[in-house]
């Protein structure tokens, strides 16, 4: 994502045309926020179905809330809607077992716990690229911490807006994104 | 948290440009002097990677659902907007009753007021049957209205009790009513 593209000024713009009966100016701005907003539902359930679901929740919930929007990083809004739609999904689901779920006595989901462990071919093309390694290993984090990294990382807010995202403090979300970081590292180091 | 937690979290807070000057300046030394820290920051932008593959194309069904909900966002606000618009007129016209009411009350009061001091039916000693009739002729806007009239004078009475009996009042009306038919 570009930040000229989403400036708190394109915004604005978008949300007043919007206001004024432009349709298309929503559109343009649910675009522009499509992959910040898409990478991190997709991080969130692990699921393509999922993220899109999540993604389309989370639009309708701004769209209804629109009013409340009061300036500011519009991005950081958007996700604090996106996390409390997840939670949401994940209490509803509590009960139920489901794949993205963490496994019991494990903080790793089920989904991943049941995956084969001889990757296939696709899975082995996608494990030499680092990136994929990376996410593989954000997969595995505490949710407290995967939150946080994929605020940071996805959506690019800074660790006030984690804060104020989340409703912790601001030390709290550095010693999360610090852990996270340094069992990714460690983890990443063990794999080379 | 030591001293190299502490700074592994300036380096986090100086990438968000949420670090203070003072402290970048602290933070510069730090890392100048600590290679295992400048391997910790180092190591960020390979972590720190947002995903690389682009989000697919939103689905027509999805954009048809926002626009639908777009819409009805848009209706919904028209109408809260318009029954607000119309609250003013519904404010007005309380007000405008209320008004009424109190120009209504302050004429009455006006009017009680007018006829007391003349009459010195109240603030007098003594009850004068003569100065009550003229007060009533003199004031035009009474003549018109008996039932005033009898109220002021029922409400003097009452003030009044032992300077006028109920029989000396309604003799003193109907010789008025009489005189004045």
């Amino acid at each position: 994502m570009n930040d000229q593209e989403l400036s708190e000024e394109k915004v604005m713009t978008c949300i007043a045309a919007y206001q004024q009966g432009s349709i298309q100016a929503l559109e343009e701005l649910v675009t522009l926020t499509r992959q910040p907003v898409y990478a991190y539902a997709l991080r969130l359930t692990a699921s393509p179905h999922g993220a899109e679901e999540l993604f389309q929740e989370t639009w309708l919930k701004a769209i209804r809330n629109l009013e409340q929007f009061r300036g500011g990083r519009f991005l950081s809004w958007l996700f604090r809607i996106t996390h409390n739609l997840h939670i949401d999904l994940v209490r509803r689901h509590k009960d139920t077992v489901s794949l993205h779920a963490p496994a019991a006595g494990s903080e790793a989901t089920l989904e991943a716990c049941l995956a084969d462990p001889k990757p296939g071919p696709e899975a082995q093309a996608a494990a030499a690229d680092g990136v994929a390694r990376i996410h593989s290993a954000v997969d595995q984090l505490p949710a407290d911490q995967k939150m946080v990294f994929l605020m940071r990382t996805e959506g690019d807010l800074t660790f006030r807006e984690i804060a104020a995202t989340l409703n912790i403090s601001i030390n709290t979300a550095l010693a999360r994104m610090q852990y996270a970081l340094t069992k990714l590292r460690r983890e990443l180091a063990a794999e080379e | 948290m030591n001293k190299h937690q502490r700074h592994q979290q300036w380096i986090l807070l100086d990438q968000t440009g949420e670090l203070s000057g003072w402290r970048r300046w602290q933070l510069r030394r730090a890392l100048a002097q600590d290679q295992e820290l400048q391997a910790w920051r180092n190591a960020l932008p390979k972590l720190l990677a947002p995903s690389a593959a682009p989000s697919p194309p939103i689905p027509e069904a999805t954009m048809n659902r926002l626009r639908e909900a777009a819409q009805d966002a848009l209706t919904t606000t028209g109408e809260a907007a318009i029954k607000e618009s119309s609250a003013p007129g519904w404010s007005l016209t309380r007000y405008a009753l209320a008004t009424l009411a109190l120009i209504a009350c302050l004429g009455a009061g006006w009017m009680i007021r007018s006829v007391n001091p003349n009459t010195n039916v109240v603030s007098s000693g003594t009850f004068s049957l003569e100065g009550l009739e003229q007060a009533i002729f003199d004031d035009d806007s009474l003549n018109d209205d008996l039932a005033s009239v009898e109220e002021i004078l029922t409400l003097a009475s009452l003030d009044r009790m032992d300077d006028l009996t109920t029989d000396e009042l309604a003799q003193a009306l109907l010789a008025w009513e009489g005189e004045s038919l």
